[in-house]
């Protein structure tokens, strides 16, 4: 899965090394990578291996995938970024998590938008008891509060029956 | 630049991020208002960053008005409030019958809002307001030198109404 980053140079491309918080590194084209913010200011600052100490390599691979297919980006191959965008944002809520945050960290703005986007079409439908559930959030409120708060917006918990799965 | 990330907890199965609370926030407001709104209910934290005003999308209204040519002592208003995602329609007696020049069945957006008076522009020459507030609809009679161009529009900007006149290549404002 890692690649060595003994040749820091393939022709004219300028190479970068990221490093995984488990230590493993990837070496990828400057190209690829300036899609990413954080990277792309170290970049600029002079740095040519990237420590991510809050990357695990597991999401680093996704994210990785995901630089590399934006950067092949054309007028022509819209279809084709579409479903894999689709397919992207298909694992656990666990596995989107871990990827929104990191998204976040490095400043991935597409990345950002395209997993934000797509946790918010998952979550639509869902019980208030299952959005506990998948955000691990514990309720705070008291019966009483809450039962005051949904009284509010009374509209908003009519109209059929919610989803409970946490998938 | 942001670089903090909140730590990854590992329990002893299962293994729980929590998100930050601005990645949080981007994700609610992805969400249309009526599950939104129903997620205030999650929590406290949750209550407070649907509120979040900073980023208050969700109090947005449409209106269109129709005026049936049989009947012009009287004004459907239908409204579409993003609050409440729902469509309400209203029939308004009018004090003074309007005449207006478009077909019975055409509806149209609003130019604009001014503190929730809503505002058209008619292809006759008025200018067409309604005020949600109070349910008042009325029209603003143009004189004739403020119609006589090629294309006309009404717009809002810093809280001030403006109505833009094109005669051949030059705008009056």
């Amino acid at each position: 899965m890692a690649s060595s980053s003994s040749s820091s140079k393939t022709g004219l491309k300028k190479m970068l090394t990221l490093k995984s918080s488990d230590g493993d590194e990837f070496e990828l084209e400057e190209s690829i990578v300036i899609q990413c913010q954080t990277i792309k200011h170290m970049v600029e600052d002079g740095f040519s291996l990237i420590p991510l100490q809050n990357v695990d390599t597991k999401t680093l691979t996704k994210i990785i995938e995901y630089m590399k297919k934006h950067a092949e980006k054309t007028e022509s191959n819209k279809e084709e970024i579409k479903n894999f965008n689709k397919e992207f944002v298909k694992g656990s809520f666990d596995d989107q998590f871990e990827l929104v945050s990191a998204a976040n960290y490095l400043h991935i703005n597409g990345l950002m938008d395209l997993l934000c986007q797509s946790i918010a079409d998952r979550i639509n439908n869902k019980s208030v008891r299952a959005v506990r559930e998948i955000f691990n959030i514990s309720n705070d409120y008291t019966p009483d509060e809450e039962e005051k708060v949904r009284d509010e917006h009374k509209w908003a918990h009519e109209g059929g029956e919610f989803d409970e799965s946490l998938d | 630049m942001n670089i903090s990330m909140n730590p990854v907890c590992k329990s002893s199965d299962k293994r729980v991020l929590e998100l930050s609370e601005d990645i949080i926030i981007e994700i609610l407001h992805r969400l249309p208002s009526k599950s939104l709104a129903r997620f205030e209910c999650v929590s406290i934290g949750f209550h407070c960053k649907v509120d979040d005003p900073e980023k208050d999308v969700i109090s947005f209204t449409i209106v269109c008005y129709g005026i049936w040519f049989d009947h012009s002592s009287s004004v459907t208003i239908e409204s579409f409030s993003f609050k409440t995602n729902v469509w309400t329609t209203i029939n308004l007696p009018l004090d003074i019958p309007l005449r207006v020049s478009f077909l019975s069945w055409q509806k149209l957006g609003s130019a604009g809002v001014i503190d929730r008076v809503f505002c058209w522009i008619d292809m006759d020459s008025q200018i067409i307001l309604y005020d949600s507030v109070n349910r008042r609809f009325w029209a603003l009679q143009l004189s004739n030198d403020m119609v006589d161009g090629d294309a006309r529009a009404l717009g809002v900007s810093g809280g001030a109404l403006y109505y833009a006149l094109c005669v051949e290549a030059e705008i009056t404002v």
